[in-house]
Parts: structure tokens; C-alpha cells; sequence
């Protein structure tokens, strides 16, 4: 991460995530399996926090009220008696970093940040999702104050799995996970 | 594997043939990108054909593993698998396979800042060190399953 004024910094970041998952999906036709499944989740809380020797302290959570999630979309149909165990994954978020040297609140404003990897399981306890791309970081009052550089998260493990009777995807998470 | 051999009992073979292939293929090629003495590129190109070959080749038997052991057909099931030994021998084998998607997604993100450039170009040399202890761990973590029998 970079914010102007202050420098550069990598900033290790330690917490949890609560997300959930929704009910998996096959495409009309297709069979409801792992490689024509179409698995879905909403973030509903993040929380990690770190220290900078640049920055401070610095804390990450997301952003409830923008529409925010994660998918693992079907993989390329296997021909006859294969298995596809890889699948590509997909979370979609907008971050705030408090950041105690800058006193305020920083964020990519409306531009969502992708993170991806590739995945055997669900959940992918062990994955590691990364950016390909810099995103500009931006004040309460929509100026320019930095850039996220890069972003790596890992999901360490599963500590809490509460089974829901059904959780469907709200229209405008759908929207943006297609 | 042949198709007659089961896959709980072919999955320590086929990690010692993955495991030599890496070690012939992979490693040098990473430990030449890390001497900056290949690009990002070329480490991709490397990277690309064992992990679509013979990587994709061990992970179906893993795959298929977890479906003799657990008797599953592959239908998406909701909640989360009993503890049970039956599980132990492929769950082993799952790490591995994390590792390796682990790496593709990291070679992929170096091929996309570098491209052609070498690694002393990278302006996050954090994913750097993440290359560097990547290789080396699942390495170590292949070893250490190549040489376990199959049966608990």
C-alpha cells in the first residue's frame, strides 16, 4: 500500500471473515455437480488488523452497504469419465483501511477490488486470492490520498460453520457475480 | 494408475512421479527466476504445461480418492463430511493440490506485473519471498507424502 506523504509499506493483516454461503447452482440441464455447480457467497463481515512501521496501526474491514461477494464458477466440462477438481474463484470487495498515521478512513471508492485464485474445495480453506491490478485509495471527500498495490488474502481455516435451511443470493449480488 | 488399480493405493506413486517431475522441471525453473536469470514469462511457460499435465493428471487421482474412500459420485452434498478415517488418506494428498493452485494463481499475478522483466524488476518483491517459500515448502510436503504407504 502507498499513501502520499507517508510511503510505502507491506502490511501483514490477521482477523476474520464472515461470509455466507449460498445454496450451489447448476444451470438448467446441466447436472448438479462440482464442475457445473456455480457456488456463490456474501461477505457479511471482515475484520483484520495489522501494524505498519510506516502507517501504524491498520485495520481492514469491508464495506456492508455496497454489494460485495464471492463466487466459484462452473469449470469447463470434462469429456466422458473425467473429473474437473479445479475451479476458478472469484471474490469481489470494497475495502476500508483505517490507517492510524493518516487519521482517517481510505478506500477504493466506487471501483471494486477482485481478488482471484483457483480452488478444489468450499469452503477453500488453504487458498490464497491475489490482485492483479493497483487500485487508487481515496479520502472521505473523494480525493486521491494513495494506491493499494497489491492484495493477497489467505484463508487460514474454517473456525465456525453454522448450516443455514437455505440462503438465496440477493438480486444485486447476482448481478454483479454473473 | 491403471485403470484396474485404485486410487487410494496409486496416489503415493503418482505424487513420487509428480514430485520427480517438479524437481526436474519446476524447481530449477523457479530458483532461475529467483536468481532473476528468467523472466516472469518464461517461469509461466514452464509452470503452465506441468500444471495442466501431470499436476491436473495427480489431482484427479486425489479426486477420485476422496470418492472411493466416501463412496460419493461427485453430487454436491450440503454440510460439512463426518470425521471418520476413511477420509485420512486423500485429505493428505489435498494440501498438495492447494499448494499447487496456490502457485498457479502466483505465477499467473507475476506473469501479469513482469511479463518478460526478471524478478529484480518486481515492485512487490512480497510475492517474490511467496515464490521462494512456496517451492520450497511443497517440496518438502510432497517428499514427506511420497514416501507414507498408502493404507493407515
Amino acid at each position: 500500500m502507498r499513501i502520499n506523504g507517508l510511503g510505502d509499506d507491506i502490511v501483514d493483516l490477521f482477523g476474520m471473515n464472515i461470509f455466507r454461503r449460498h445454496d450451489p447452482q447448476a444451470a438448467a440441464g446441466d447436472p448438479f455437480d462440482w464442475a457445473s455447480a456455480t457456488i456463490t457467497a456474501q461477505f457479511m463481515a471482515l475484520q483484520v488488523t495489522g501494524h505498519s512501521d510506516v502507517f501504524g496501526q491498520v485495520r481492514v474491514s469491508n464495506t456492508p452497504w455496497k454489494v460485495e461477494g464471492a463466487r466459484v464458477k462452473p469449470s469447463p466440462r470434462p469429456r466422458d469419465g473425467e473429473i474437473q477438481p479445479i475451479k476458478d474463484y472469484t471474490t469481489m470487495l470494497y475495502p476500508r483501511f483505517e490507517v492510524e498515521q493518516l487519521g482517517t478512513t481510505v478506500d477504493t471508492g466506487n471501483t471494486v477490488v477482485r481478488l482471484e485464485s483457483r480452488v478444489a474445495m468450499a469452503p477453500p480453506v488453504g487458498d490464497v486470492s491475489r490482485t492483479t491490478q493497483s487500485y487508487a485509495l481515496y479520502d472521505g471527500d473523494g480525493r486521491q490520498v494513495g494506491e493499494l498495490l497489491a492484495a493477497d488474502i489467505e484463508i487460514g481455516a474454517l473456525l465456525h460453520h453454522v448450516p443455514v435451511t437455505s440462503a438465496r443470493v440477493p438480486a444485486e449480488l447476482a448481478e454483479l457475480l454473473a | 494408475m491403471t485403470i484396474a488399480e485404485s486410487p487410494l493405493s496409486a496416489l503415493p506413486r503418482d505424487l513420487h512421479s509428480l514430485l520427480t517431475e517438479y524437481r526436474q522441471t519446476i524447481l530449477p525453473t523457479a530458483q532461475a527466476y529467483l536468481g532473476s536469470k528468467v523472466s516472469a514469462n518464461q517461469l509461466r511457460g514452464q509452470w503452465k504445461p506441468y500444471y495442466f499435465g501431470s499436476f491436473h493428471s495427480y489431482a484427479i487421482t486425489v479426486e477420485r480418492a476422496w470418492r472411493e474412500a466416501t463412496g460419493t459420485d461427485g453430487s454436491l452434498e450440503s454440510g460439512a463430511p463426518w470425521a471418520d478415517p476413511v477420509y485420512e488418506v486423500p485429505l493428505k494428498h489435498f494440501p498438495v493440490c492447494v499448494a499447487h493452485n496456490n502457485l498457479d494463481r502466483l505465477v499467473e499475478v507475476l506473469a501479469a506485473e513482469l511479463g518478460e522483466q526478471t524478478a529484480d524488476k518486481a515492485e512487490i518483491q512480497e510475492r517474490t519471498g511467496d515464490l521462494a517459500q512456496t517451492v520450497e515448502a511443497l517440496d518438502s510436503l510432497m517428499e514427506s507424502l511420497a514416501e507414507q504407504p498408502a493404507t493407515p
